[in-house]
C-alpha cells in the first residue's frame, strides 16, 4: 500500500505501508487545518496523482463498464459531493421503466393471505403447490367452448378436466417418448394413455374427466401434430438430450445445467483411494465378525462342558446314594470329579522341584480331554524306570535273603542286604571319581552272589602296592558301601580294592588316624591327613586281634552257631567298632 | 465495448475507416451510426435487424451506455445524413499496421483495461465475421516478429490491436495496468478456450461471467407482467424460446412460473396457492419478510427466480443450475401475500469468501432503499456467522453504488462513534465487510491520508455534512433500519452429502 503526501515543493515520496492491524488516529478535519490546506492543494492540483499514488482498489466493476457514461456521471457527481461539498446534483443512472401494470390484479390475485403469528416455515416445492401443469391457452379455450356448446350443461367439459386430461396426455408422452420431439416416434395411441391414467399420480385423470378422454385426444393429437409433436407446455431447455455438449454450450437457451455429470470426471482419482479404504473397511470387519463368530463358539463349548460337568457330577452324585442305599463299599474313586491325571507318578519326591508342572500352560482348565493326556511324559518315563529299578531291587533283596536263610553273617560288621536307592544312584553318578578310597566294611563271610558293585579298575596296575593273590576257589564276600554322609567316616578304615598286574586283586587300605580329635579344625587334620606311614602297615592283616570283637567274632564262628536274625546281622553298631577309641584300626579281611 | 472501435478511430488517424453513406436498405449489422436518443444523436451500433410489421427495425447499442439502454428502433430515428462506419472487414495485413501503431505504452494500459472483457466478440458475433480467428493468425505473427516492443508487451497488445486509448485513460494508473496484464495473460488467447476455463470455474464458484457471448445478447423478451407492475427486460435471459414471441409475459408473483399469454396465467392463477416465497422465514419486521429457500429443494422456484433475475442482471449467468446456492428473498406484506421486493444468492460454501453471489432489487421497487436492506441483512448473516463478506464480482454499475452507499455509510457511523483511533481490521470486524472494501471506502471518500509520516483516517466536514443531512432526510422520511435481533437464523451447515445427495 502506498500512501502519498505531498509536503512543500510537491515531492512524491513512497511512503510506508499501510498495514492494516496498525491503529490509524481519527481526526475530524478541522482538528487538522494545517495539514488540511497542503491535501488539499494536492488533491487539487494533482488530483489524477493523488488517485493514482493510493493503492488503486478494484471497484469490482469490469473496467469497461466503469468507464460508461452514467455511472462515471454518478460517480463523479458523488466524488465531487464528498470531496468538494459540492451539494450533489441527483444524477441517476437510467433504467428501463417499470410502469402500473391495467390487469385487474384483485381478480388474479385474491386476498387471501393471514399472516401466521410465528415466522413461516414452508417446504413444499412450486408443484406441489400448482396443481396440475397443464394451463388453457387461447386455442384450447375456443377448443372447449365450441365443445360444449353441443352439450348439456351437466355433459360439459370443465377447464379443469379438460387440463387434467392434456397434462396427462402431456405427462404421459413426455416419461414414454422422451424423444418425440426429434425421433418421429408415433404418437401414443388413446388406449395406451387411459392405461396410464391410474399409473402415476401425475398422469391420475378424475373419473368424470374421463367421458371426454377421447376428444380432448383427439385435439391434442392435432395440437401436437400442429407443434411438430414438441410439448405442448413451453419448456426450459434445460438439457438437450439430442446433441452433444458442444452444441449445448453454443445454445444460450440451454441452462441450469446439472454440475454432478462433470464431477466425476474430476473425482476419479479419489474415487480409487475410496474404493481402495472401503475394500480394507470390509476385509476388517469380515475379520472382526469372523473373531466375534469363534469366541461365540468357544463360548457354546464351555457352555456345553458346563453342561456335561454338572451332569456327569449329577450322575456321580446319584452313584454315590446309589451305593448308599445298596451299601456297597469300595473305593470312591468313580465319586472323584475332578480327578487329577491317573498317571501321575507317585514316587518323584523331586517332581515338584524340578518344575516340571510349571512348564504347562495353564488355560483350558476344563478341556474335556486334553491331547497330552494321552502323550507318556518323560516324567512318567523316568518314574517308570525308577519303579521297575526298586523293584528288581527288593527282588534282589528278598533273593539275597532267602539265598542266605541258612548262613550266619560271622563278620564283625554284617553286611547290609539291602542298599538304598540313593546309595545305588550315587554310586552310579561317582563312577568316574574311581580313585577315592570307599569306605568298606567288610566281613568274613561267605555270599553266593557276586557283589552288584565291584570296581575292576586295570588301570592302577603301576601303583606299587602289596599283591594280593587272589583265589578263585575262596569266595570271599566283599561289599561296598559309601560310607554314609551323616556321620564322620574319617575314623572308619579305608579300602580300596583294585585289580592289579596279573589279574591280582589288591586291596588299599587307609587305617584310622590314630589321633583323631573331633575338635580339631579341618585346616589341622588336612594337614595330617598324610601324615601316618598307612602303608606300611600294609604286610600286617590289619585286624587287631587283640580287640574283644575280634575274640568275639572268632569265637562265634568257632562255635558253629549262626546268627540267624538278619536284623542283628545288619545292625552291628558302629559303637562297637568305634567304641574302642583306643584301637589302632579295624581289620578287614581280604582273603 | 464499442467505444474501443471509437477510441481507435479517434487514435488512428492514419488508418482509413471505411465510412459511407448509407441508406436504409444497405444497413447491416455491425454498421455504426448516429442515432436520436432523447433529443440528442449518439454513435451506436447496429446488432440486429429485424422485419415487423413489414418495416425493418434496428436493435442498437449506444456508445458507453450500458445495454440495459439498447433498444430496437425504426429507420427513421438512425441519422443517415451523416455518414455511418462501416464493420471494419478483416485484412490481417491492415492489422499488421495497426499493431506497429498500437504498440505503445498507453496502447498496453488501453488494452489492460479491455481485454478483460473481449468486446470483439459482440462485434463477431452480430457481424457474423470470424475476425476471432484473425486476431489469433495475427497475434502469432506479431510474436514471431516481436520488434520494438519486449516480447510479453507485444502480446498483450495483440489480442486487441485496433484497440487504442482513450483520451480519459490518460490517468490510468500503470499499477493498474500491470495488474489488468497479469489478469490478461491469465486468460487464454483464444475464446473456446477461455470460455471453457470459465464454464469449469462456474461448475465450482460462482454465478457471474466474463464472457462476452453470454453477456452480448440481444434482449430477446419485450416486456414482462409481475404483480402490480410491467416491466421491460434490461438484458437476455433463457425463458422458453417461444416467449420470445409474445408481446407481454406473465409471470405469477408467488411462484414465479411464466406464461406468454394472458389465459393460461389466468388458469395458472386460479390453481395457484403459493402466498410467498416456499422457504423458511427467517426474518420478520414491521415493514419486510426475509425467506432463506434452497437451490436444490425449491429448484424450480429457484430456476424461475433465477430467470428473472437475469433479465436485470448482465453478468448473471445460468450455465449451471441452482443447487449450490441459497436465495434469500426480501418481501413485503399485505393481505395478498408476501410480494417479491428483491433478493440475494449466497453460495452454501464461497471459496472466495463471498457473501453474496447475485443481489436483485426488483425495477418495480428500486429508488426505494430496499437496496439498502438487502445489502445490510447480507451483512447481518455474515456478522452471525462470524465471517467477513464482500460481493461477488464484477458488480454491476447500479451494484457498486448502491454498495458504496452501503459502505459509506456503515464506515462513517462507525467513526463518528466516538473512538478516536481505528485500525482497519477492527473496522471490518465490526462491519462484517473486507478489509479491502473497508479501505476502498476509505479511500473512495479520500478519508486515508498520510501525515506526520503516518497513516491517519480524516473525516472529512463534507462527509459529516452529508451524513447529517442523509440523518436528517432519514427522520423525516422514516426510514426503516433492519433489527438484527429479530433474525431467527442459525447459519446453515451443508455436509459433503447433504449437498450433493440432498440429505
Amino acid at each position: 500500500m502506498r500512501g502519498a503526501a505531498g509536503p512543500a515543493g510537491g515531492s512524491r515520496f513512497r511512503a510506508r505501508k499501510l498495514n492494516t492491524k496498525t491503529a490509524l488516529t481519527i481526526l475530524r478535519e478541522s482538528d487538522v487545518a494545517g495539514d488540511i490546506a497542503e491535501h488539499d492543494t494536492h488533491i487539487g492540483t494533482e488530483r489524477s496523482d493523488a488517485i493514482t499514488s493510493l493503492p488503486k482498489v478494484e471497484s469490482g466493476v469490469e473496467s469497461k463498464e466503469e468507464r460508461e457514461h452514467h455511472l462515471q456521471a454518478v460517480i463523479n457527481a458523488a466524488r465531487a459531493a464528498a470531496t468538494a461539498g459540492a451539494n450533489a446534483a441527483q444524477v441517476s443512472i437510467p433504467t428501463p421503466d417499470a410502469v402500473a401494470s391495467s390487469i385487474s390484479y384483485d381478480k388474479l390475485y385474491p386476498p387471501h393471505f393471514r399472516q401466521p403469528h410465528t415466522y413461516i416455515r414452508f417446504s413444499s416445492t412450486v408443484e406441489d403447490s400448482t396443481g396440475v401443469p397443464y394451463c388453457m391457452n387461447a386455442e384450447d379455450d375456443i377448443f372447449l367452448k365450441a365443445f360444449n356448446t353441443k352439450r348439456q350443461p351437466v355433459q360439459q367439459c370443465s377447464e379443469d378436466e379438460f387440463e387434467q386430461l392434456m397434462s396427462s396426455y402431456e405427462e404421459t408422452t413426455a416419461a414414454r417418448q422422451p424423444f418425440a420431439a426429434v425421433d418421429n416416434t408415433p404418437v401414443l395411441s388413446l388406449e395406451e394413455m387411459e392405461l396410464c391414467f391410474e399409473e402415476h399420480e401425475r398422469f391420475l385423470v378424475d373419473e368424470r374427466a374421463r367421458k371426454f378422454a377421447k376428444d380432448v385426444y383427439e385435439y391434442w393429437k392435432a395440437e401436437r401434430g400442429k407443434n411438430l409433436n414438441k410439448s405442448l407446455m413451453p419448456k426450459l431447455k434445460t438439457l438437450k438430450m439430442d446433441s452433444g455438449q458442444e452444441a449445448d454450450d453454443s445454445d444460450p437457451y440451454v441452462c441450469f445445467r446439472r454440475r454432478e455429470v462433470r464431477q466425476v470426471r474430476k473425482t476419479r482419482g479419489r474415487d480409487a483411494q475410496v474404493v481402495e479404504k472401503l475394500k480394507k473397511l470390509r476385509k476388517e470387519l469380515e475379520e472382526a465378525r469372523h473373531l466375534l463368530h469363534l469366541v461365540k463358539q468357544r463360548e457354546y463349548g464351555r457352555k456345553e462342558d458346563l453342561e456335561l460337568s454338572r451332569t456327569i457330577f449329577e450322575q456321580r452324585a446319584s452313584v454315590r446314594d446309589m451305593k448308599r442305599t445298596l451299601d456297597i463299599r469300595d473305593d470312591d474313586e468313580d465319586l472323584i470329579t475332578q480327578r487329577t491325571p491317573k498317571r501321575r507318578p507317585q514316587d518323584m519326591p523331586n517332581a515338584a522341584n524340578r518344575g516340571l508342572n510349571q512348564t504347562r500352560l495353564p488355560g483350558r482348565p476344563d478341556s474335556v480331554s486334553a491331547p497330552e493326556a494321552d502323550l507318556i511324559s518323560f516324567r512318567e518315563v523316568v518314574a517308570q524306570r525308577d519303579r521297575e529299578v526298586t523293584k528288581s531291587i527288593n527282588g534282589n533283596v528278598l533273593s539275597h535273603e532267602r539265598w542266605n536263610r541258612d548262613f550266619i553273617d560271622r563278620t564283625e560288621q554284617q553286611l547290609r542286604a539291602v542298599f538304598s536307592p540313593e546309595d545305588l544312584l550315587m554310586d552310579s553318578d561317582s563312577e568316574e571319581v574311581m580313585p577315592a578310597f570307599v569306605g568298606v566294611k567288610a566281613e568274613y563271610i561267605q555270599q553266593p552272589t557276586p557283589p552288584a558293585s565291584v570296581i575292576a579298575d586295570s588301570n592302577d596296575e603301576d601303583e606299587a602296592s602289596p599283591i594280593v593273590r587272589e583265589d578263585a576257589n575262596e569266595k570271599i564276600p566283599v561289599r561296598f558301601a559309601r560310607p554314609s554322609e551323616q556321620k564322620s567316616f574319617a575314623r572308619e578304615p579305608h579300602y580300596r580294592r583294585r585289580t592289579a598286574r596279573g589279574g591280582r586283586v589288591v586291596l588299599d587300605r587307609r587305617m584310622p588316624r590314630m589321633a583323631f580329635k573331633e575338635n580339631l579344625n579341618d585346616r589341622l587334620v588336612d594337614r595330617f591327613k598324610y601324615d601316618q606311614d598307612d602303608g606300611d602297615d600294609s604286610s600286617d592283616d590289619g585286624v587287631d586281634i587283640y580287640s574283644a570283637t575280634g575274640f568275639a567274632f572268632r569265637s562265634q564262628w568257632a562255635s558253629g552257631h549262626p546268627r540267624v536274625d538278619p536284623q542283628a546281622q545288619r545292625r552291628v553298631p558302629p559303637a562297637t567298632t568305634a567304641g574302642g577309641d583306643g584301637q589302632s584300626g579295624n581289620a578287614a579281611g581280604a582273603r | 465495448m464499442v467505444h474501443r472501435d471509437e477510441s481507435h478511430d479517434a487514435s488512428e488517424v492514419a488508418e482509413p475507416l471505411e465510412k459511407g453513406f448509407a441508406t436504409l436498405e444497405t444497413l447491416r449489422t455491425g454498421v455504426k451510426a448516429m442515432v436520436e436518443k432523447q433529443g440528442e444523436k449518439r454513435k451506436a451500433e447496429i446488432l440486429s435487424i429485424m422485419i415487423r410489421k413489414g418495416r425493418p427495425t434496428y436493435y442498437v447499442h449506444y456508445e458507453d451506455f450500458n445495454k440495459r439502454l439498447d433498444e430496437w428502433i425504426e429507420g427513421s430515428r438512425i441519422d443517415l445524413s451523416q455518414e455511418v462506419e462501416w464493420p471494419a472487414p478483416e485484412k490481417p495485413d491492415k492489422k499488421d499496421k495497426s499493431k506497429d501503431k498500437t504498440s505503445k505504452t498507453d496502447v498496453l494500459k488501453d488494452k489492460s483495461n479491455s481485454n478483460l472483457k473481449r468486446p470483439r466478440s459482440l462485434i463477431d458475433r452480430a457481424s457474423g465475421t470470424p475476425e476471432a480467428s484473425a486476431g489469433k493468425t495475427q497475434s502469432r505473427t506479431l510474436r514471431a516478429g516481436g520488434k520494438e516492443n519486449r516480447e510479453e508487451l507485444a502480446v498483450i497488445t495483440t489480442e486487441d490491436m485496433d484497440a487504442t486509448p482513450q483520451p480519459e485513460d490518460e490517468s490510468m494508473d500503470i499499477v493498474d495496468v500491470q495488474t489488468a496484464a497479469a489478469a490478461a495473460k491469465a486468460l487464454a488467447p483464444n475464446e473456446p478456450y477461455s470460455r471453457e476455463e470459465e464454464i469449469e470455474k462456474l461448475r465450482t464458484s460462482g454465478s457471474m461471467t466474463q464472457n462476452q457471448t453470454e453477456i452480448s445478447r440481444v434482449r430477446n423478451l419485450t416486456k414482462m407482467q409481475m404483480g402490480h407492475h410491467e416491466i421491460e427486460p434490461w438484458y437476455f435471459s433463457p425463458y422458453p424460446q417461444e416467449f420470445t414471441d409474445s408481446d407481454l409475459v406473465y409471470i405469477c408473483e408467488f411462484c414465479l412460473e411464466s406464461f406468454p399469454d394472458f389465459k393460461p396465467f389466468s388458469r395458472h392463477r386460479a390453481k395457484c396457492t403459493l402466498l410467498h416465497p416456499p422457504g423458511n422465514e427467517i426474518y420478520r419486521d414491521d415493514k419486510v419478510s426475509f425467506f432463506e429457500i434452497d437451490g436444490r429443494r425449491q429448484r424450480t422456484w429457484c430456476r424461475n427466480l433465477c430467470l428473472l433475475s437475469k433479465l436485470f442482471l448482465d453478468h448473471k449467468t445460468l450455465y449451471y443450475d441452482v443447487d449450490p446456492f441459497l436465495f434469500y428473498c426480501m418481501t413485503t406484506r399485505d393481505e395478498y401475500g408476501c410480494h417479491l421486493v428483491g433478493y440475494f444468492s449466497k453460495e452454501k460454501e464461497s471459496a472466495e469468501g463471498y457473501n453474496v453471489a447475485c443481489i436483485l432489487n426488483l425495477p418495480q421497487y428500486q429508488r426505494q432503499g430496499f437496496g439498502r436492506l438487502l445489502i445490510d441483512f447480507s451483512y447481518i448473516l455474515s456478522k452471525r456467522e462470524g465471517k467477513l463478506g464482500s460481493p461477488e464480482k464484477p458488480l454491476s454499475d447500479l451494484g457498486l453504488l448502491a454498495y458504496r452507499a452501503y459502505w459509506q455509510e456503515t464506515i462513517v457511523d462507525l467513526l463518528l462513534d466516538g473512538r478516536t483511533e481505528a485500525n482497519v481490521e477492527e473496522l471490518s470486524t465490526a462491519a462484517a465487510m473486507t478489509t479491502n472494501d473497508v479501505l476502498h471506502t476509505l479511500q473512495n471518500l479520500n478519508m486515508l491520508r498520510f501525515s506526520k509520516n503516518q497513516h491517519v483516517i480524516v473525516v472529512t466536514d463534507v462527509v459529516i455534512q452529508q451524513r447529517e443531512r442523509q440523518r436528517e432526510k432519514e427522520k423525516i422520511k422514516g426510514k426503516h433500519h433492519l433489527r438484527p435481533e429479530l433474525l431467527i437464523w442459525k447459519p446453515p451447515v451443508f455436509t459433503a452429502s447433504s449437498r450433493t445427495w440432498n440429505w
